[in-house]
């Protein structure tokens, strides 16, 4: 499995790759540091289907755009790849009003807190399976 | 001359001989002798001569004697016995006879008389203006004339429905009061003749109060009463009395004048306790209104026709001042708000609703007040004009603002407090997961493994941003709290010396270049507010710089009106506004990909201006540069 992971935290994508290492058939296809950086990795995968992500994991608190001006434009690249990916959102926020505001997105499948733990992979990998 | 023998219902009086020197005299009528004289006695045998002195009065034979002698018809009217006669004097002067000839006019006298009381009564009576007055007309105006032994005026008292005295004329009897009252002071209706004269609302004649139960005796024993009822309106309002001495002395004649002068008194005692009521309801309201809670006015053809107390007292002006013609009524009303001028409007194109709005008015020393004023158009003889009622709720709208800006102000503090917690949380959290992360991933088993020494330089690191962001939190705070300031002239150029010296490290390998042009070189101002403005301004200059060309960053000062105008200008990467202004100087709001930028720089410079009352706007253009003004208020 295809993953796109977008965070500018270094450290968290650091603890990421470790946690990736240690699950099976994951593989992290491309880490951007904000929305605007992985809407431009996915214009790029249009043309090279083996970059092509099955679930992207994002953040929301990032500079120059956060995850939901990520997520008020990817639908525009997805419907250029017909291939609707699901997203998980990653965040350290515990504010009631950012899950009401991603339950409103249909692209957004879940949302996890940190730390990322090998049991939110796997939910993640099945997630990515089901769509 | 041919009077001859009496007729038969005709008084007569035999011929009167001035020859002879004791003539045979009787003057007789209706067949019944009422007059003879010492020789005619001796000849009468059942002439009644009581009362009779048993000669012609000496005035009738004058009046004979005086006929004769000019040979002249005379008439003249005698009073004999209570009865008024009319009498002809016929000189006959051959026979050397006066003949007489008597009509009995005691009722057209009494009916004269009457005409006259009572025409002198009603125009008395034009005089009166109370109840009181009224009724002390009746005793001095009318019974006074009409040879009544006394008189009592009583009036029914309107509280507990009691006839009550209120004036008399003249008893003979030396133990009453002069002009005073005779008789019982206060009487129920059916108490007395009085009191049943007002109970059956008719006139009593009793011809001798010793037979009627009714009688209440009075200040002297009398035999003969009349009481006559005054009704208004059909109902009794008060009750003219009259005793006399002797029996039988009040006829019908007596009935009909004092019914007379009852019906006229009823008319004038309505008409003056009708003045009485309004006049009395007039002070009554007048009172209420001078008084009054709210402030009253009326308001015609663009003046005030009337303002009380009240009124008076919530604009500050005198009743005169507001009551002049020329009073500005602009110079009153200050700002009305859109109901008022909606209000203005509509009464002006001939609205006549009732209409409620609020006005600001300014007093005559200059306070404002606001006044809640109700206006409702009424009309007179004089036209249409506007009664006003005005509530002073100065108070009231003063509070309800102190309240409404408490309410705010805390609302504010509450959304920043609520801001600031979840920004706290958020980025305490971050550091925090990656502190957990970190350690998951940590080999304990194996302390020498090449991850290990990463993981902790990574947890290192981690650690240090928690430090920097309690470090900003506290920052935060302190602006937050901080109440008093320390205004210290600060030469801008030697802060500026200072930041430059503080960041020379960044600057000289970027070749970044700080220009400087003070026309104002010296500010009063709190100083560590001043360094922390230069500081994130010039370091986000160094920081977003373009790495095509020169950067600088350009600072200038100059003054403007009451404050201090500083311009940081730079040819940096700029901002793109539409999408960041809104959250430009919002809390860890951050706009560039660069790990130094954590969004609280330009948070806290914007807080500590807008504590001293500064203003920061900014004008940047993406990849050209950004300009930012600053308005300080300096000391």
């Amino acid at each position: 499995m295809k993953i796109m992971v977008i965070d500018d935290d270094s450290t968290f994508l650091f603890i990421f790759r470790k946690q990736i290492e240690k699950t099976e058939e994951i593989e992290i296809v491309n880490e951007s540091k904000n929305g605007m950086e992985a809407l431009n990795a996915l214009k790029s995968a249009l043309d090279d289907r083996e970059s092509w992500p099955d679930l992207i994991v994002l953040d929301l608190n990032m500079p120059v755009m956060d995850g939901w001006g990520f997520l008020d434009s990817y639908g525009d690249i997805c419907s250029k790849a017909s291939s609707n990916v699901p997203v998980c959102i990653l965040s350290s926020t515990i504010n009631q009003a950012d899950f009401d505001r991603a339950n409103t997105y249909e692209s957004v499948k879940s949302f996890f807190s940190k730390p990322i733990t090998s049991e939110q992979l796997h939910t993640m990998k099945k997630i990515a399976e089901l769509y | 001359m041919k009077h001859q023998t009496k007729e038969s219902d005709q008084p007569y009086l035999s011929p009167y001989s001035i020859r002879n020197p004791n003539p045979i005299i009787t003057l007789s009528a209706c067949g019944e002798t009422i007059y003879a004289n010492a020789a005619a006695k001796t000849n009468v045998e059942t002439g009644d001569t009581e009362g009779s002195d048993g000669l012609i009065p000496k005035k009738i034979v004058d009046t004979a004697v005086f006929a004769f002698a000019n040979n002249e018809e005379l008439v003249e009217i005698f009073q004999l016995k209570n009865q008024q006669y009319s009498f002809t004097f016929c000189p006959d002067i051959e026979t050397n006879l006066v003949h007489l000839f008597a009509t009995d006019v005691t009722k057209e006298v009494k009916y004269q008389e009457y005409c006259s009381v009572i025409s002198a009564f009603s125009s008395a009576l034009l005089d009166a203006h109370t109840e009181e007055e009224v009724a002390k007309t009746i005793a001095s105006e009318a019974i006074a004339r009409l040879s009544y032994v006394d008189c009592v005026v009583y009036l029914v008292d309107r509280k507990d429905h009691k006839l009550k005295q209120r004036a008399a004329h003249g008893p003979q009897n030396p133990k009453t009061p002069a002009g005073g009252t005779t008789g019982p002071s206060n009487l129920r209706f059916g108490e007395g003749i009085v009191g049943a004269a007002a109970m059956e609302k008719k006139t009593l004649i009793i011809d001798d109060v010793t037979k009627d139960a009714r009688y209440v005796v009075d200040d002297a024993q009398r035999y003969s009463e009349i009481a006559v009822p005054i009704i208004a309106e059909g109902e009794v309002i008060g009750v003219i009395d009259s005793e006399h001495p002797e029996k039988d002395f009040f006829t019908k004649e007596d009935a009909k004048v004092l019914e007379a002068i009852a019906a006229i008194s009823a008319t004038s005692i309505r008409r003056s306790r009708a003045m009485e009521d309004s006049a009395h309801t007039e002070a009554k309201f007048r009172s209420f209104v001078d008084n009054a809670f709210g402030g009253l006015y009326i308001h015609r053809n663009r003046e005030f026709d009337y303002v009380n107390e009240r009124f008076c007292e919530m604009v500050g002006y005198t009743a005169e001042e507001l009551l002049e013609p020329d009073f500005d009524m602009a110079s009153l009303i200050i700002e009305p708000d859109a109901a008022a001028a909606d209000a203005m409007e509509a009464r002006t194109n001939g609205d006549r609703s009732p209409k409620s709005y609020q006005l600001k008015v300014k007093t005559k020393n200059g306070e404002l007040r606001y006044l809640a004023v109700n206006t409702a158009i009424l009309s007179d003889k004089n036209g249409y004009f506007t009664l006003g009622i005005a509530l002073d709720i100065t108070e009231t709208i003063q509070s309800r603002q102190q309240l409404e800006e408490v309410v705010q102000s805390l609302e504010k503090k509450s959304d920043e407090l609520n801001e600031f917690a979840h920004l706290a949380s958020h980025n305490m959290r971050a550091p925090v997961t990656n502190l957990i992360g970190l350690l998951n991933h940590f080999d304990y088993q194996n302390p020498a493994a090449p991850l290990n020494a990463e993981i902790l330089e990574k947890f290192g690191d981690t650690v240090d941003q928690l430090n920097l962001t309690l470090e900003e939190m506290h920052q935060v705070l302190r602006v937050r709290a901080q109440k008093s300031f320390n205004y210290n002239t600060v030469n801008l150029q030697d802060l500026v010396d200072g930041i430059r010296l503080r960041l020379s490290k960044q600057i000289k390998a970027s070749r970044f270049r700080v220009v400087t042009n003070f026309e104002v070189e010296n500010v009063k101002y709190e100083k560590s507010h001043l360094e922390n403005l230069f500081m994130n301004l010039i370091s986000n200059a160094l920081t977003y710089r373009r790495n095509d060309g020169t950067p600088y960053i350009q600072i200038q000062s100059s003054r403007s009106g009451d404050h201090i105008q500083l311009e940081f200008k730079d040819n940096g990467l700029g901002i793109d506004l539409e999408k960041h202004e809104k959250n430009l100087f919002g809390m860890y709001k951050r706009f560039h990909d660069n790990p130094e930028g954590r969004g609280v720089g330009l948070y806290l410079v914007k807080r500590q201006l807008s504590a001293l009352g500064g203003t920061i706007s900014v004008k940047s253009e993406p990849n050209v540069g950004s300009t930012f003004t600053v308005k300080l208020i300096s000391k």
